[in-house]
C-alpha cells in the first residue's frame, strides 16, 4: 500500500510535468482599475507611410497580431542584428498572414519612403508582411514609448539615435503580449514560441 | 644483507639522477600543457574585437545580412584584396565591391580608435575563422599598409 501511493505520487508528479498545457501570455504595462473594471494599456491610433507609399494605421493590423521594432537605415550598432533576427521571424511566418511585422524607422531625416523601399529589397522582404514604416517624428517617439521601447534621439549615441533592439508583440485587442531582446538569438528563439501560443490563443490553429 | 636499491623506493627517489630526471619530466609535461592550452587560443584578441566591433553588422558567423552587409566568412574579397584590408578597418569603405559575385553598395563606417596591433589581430582572427584560411597577417606588413593609406587620406585620394 505505502509503495502504491508512493507510484501514484511519483505518476501524479509526472503527469504535472509533462502537461504543461497551453501557456498564455500575460498583458503587459500598467493597469488601472476603474469602477470595478480593470483596464489595460492599449497602443493608440496611429497613422505611418510604408515603404510603398500605402497608410499604415490600426485597421491594417485588424484581426492580426502583429510585431514591432524600432530601426533606423544607417545604424551602426545593434540594427543589423534586430534585423537578422527579425528576417528569421519572418521566414518563419512569411506565408503566414495572422503576423504581421511593424518597422518604424526613428530617422524620419533621412529614412524616406524612398529610402525605405530601397532597404526592404536589400534585406530581401516584400509585401504582404513585413511594413518599413516613417511618419511624424514626435507621433513616431510617443508611440515607441507606448510599445514600452526606447527611442531618442541623442548626437553621443552611435549613428545619434539611441535605442532599444526590442521586439514586442501585440495582440489584436492592442495590447502588448511578449517582447524579446531581439539582438539576442536564443531570447528570439523563445519569442517565437510566444507567437506561436498567441496566434493559437487569438486566432485558433490554422 | 645488503639492502637491494631498486626495491627501496626512498632511495630511488632521493637519487639524483633519478629526481633531476622526475623533475625534468614535470617540466616538460606542464610545458606541452601549457602550450596546447595555447594554441586554440591564437586568436583570442581578434575575436574580442571582432565581437566588440564588427559581429554587429557582419554577424557573430560572419556571414553578413542579405544584400546590405557583405558576409567576411567564405569571402573571396579578403584574399583578393588582402593588401587594403587593413584601410577598410580603420577608414571605413564608400565603394560599391562585388563579393562572392554579389553587388554592395553600402558605407561601412571604420573603427578608427583601433590600434595597428588591435588591427593586426583582428585580420589574423577573420583570415582564419569560420572555414576561411587566408594566411597571416605580420604587424609590420599592417603598419606599412596603414601608414600608406594615412598619406592617401592626407591627399585627400581616400
Amino acid at each position: 500500500m505505502k509503495y502504491f501511493l508512493f507510484l501514484l505520487t511519483i505518476l501524479a508528479a509526472l503527469a504535472a510535468c509533462t502537461q504543461p498545457g497551453p501557456r498564455s501570455l500575460p498583458i503587459l504595462g500598467e493597469r488601472d482599475v476603474v469602477n470595478g473594471d480593470t483596464i489595460y494599456p492599449t497602443i493608440p491610433d496611429f497613422s505611418f507611410v510604408d515603404q510603398d507609399s500605402q497608410v499604415v494605421t490600426n485597421a491594417t493590423f485588424k484581426d492580426k497580431i502583429y510585431m514591432v521594432d524600432f530601426f533606423f537605415i544607417h545604424c551602426p550598432t545593434i540594427c543589423p542584428k534586430v534585423k537578422a533576427n527579425g528576417l528569421r521571424i519572418y521566414q518563419k511566418y512569411k506565408n503566414d498572414n495572422r503576423l504581421a511585422i511593424l518597422s518604424h524607422s526613428i530617422d524620419v531625416k533621412n529614412d524616406t519612403v524612398a529610402a525605405l523601399k530601397r532597404h526592404a529589397e536589400k534585406l530581401g522582404i516584400g509585401k504582404p508582411g513585413w511594413y518599413l514604416v516613417t511618419g511624424d517624428h514626435d507621433a513616431i517617439y510617443s508611440i515607441a514609448d507606448d510599445y514600452f521601447s526606447v527611442a531618442i534621439e541623442n548626437p553621443d549615441a552611435p549613428g545619434g539615435f539611441d535605442h532599444s533592439g526590442r521586439i514586442i508583440l501585440v495582440d489584436k485587442n492592442r495590447h502588448v503580449r511578449s517582447f524579446c531582446d531581439g539582438t539576442d538569438a536564443a531570447d528570439v528563439d523563445r519569442f517565437m514560441q510566444d507567437i506561436d501560443i498567441l496566434l493559437a490563443e487569438e486566432i485558433g490553429e490554422k | 644483507m645488503p639492502k637491494t636499491w631498486f626495491y627501496n623506493h626512498e632511495v630511488t627517489l632521493s637519487h639524483p639522477v633519478i629526481r633531476a630526471n622526475i623533475f625534468f619530466n614535470t617540466f616538460l609535461l606542464t610545458a606541452i600543457i601549457g602550450l596546447s592550452a595555447c594554441e586554440p587560443n591564437t586568436f583570442q584578441e581578434g575575436e574580442r574585437l571582432y565581437k566588440a566591433q564588427c559581429a554587429n553588422c557582419h554577424m557573430d558567423d560572419g556571414i553578413g545580412l542579405s544584400a546590405l552587409i557583405p558576409p567576411i566568412a567564405g569571402s573571396d574579397y579578403l584574399p583578393a584584396n588582402r593588401d587594403i584590408l587593413p584601410c577598410i578597418i580603420r577608414y571605413g569603405l564608400k565603394d560599391t565591391i562585388v563579393v562572392n559575385g554579389k553587388t554592395y553598395a553600402e558605407i561601412m563606417p571604420g573603427v578608427a580608435k583601433l590600434t595597428d596591433v588591435q588591427i593586426t589581430n583582428l585580420l589574423n582572427f577573420i583570415n582564419n575563422s569560420w572555414g576561411n584560411q587566408n594566411g597571416l597577417y605580420r604587424l609590420e606588413e599592417v603598419q606599412a599598409t596603414l601608414e600608406e593609406c594615412r598619406l592617401q587620406v592626407q591627399r585627400g585620394e581616400r
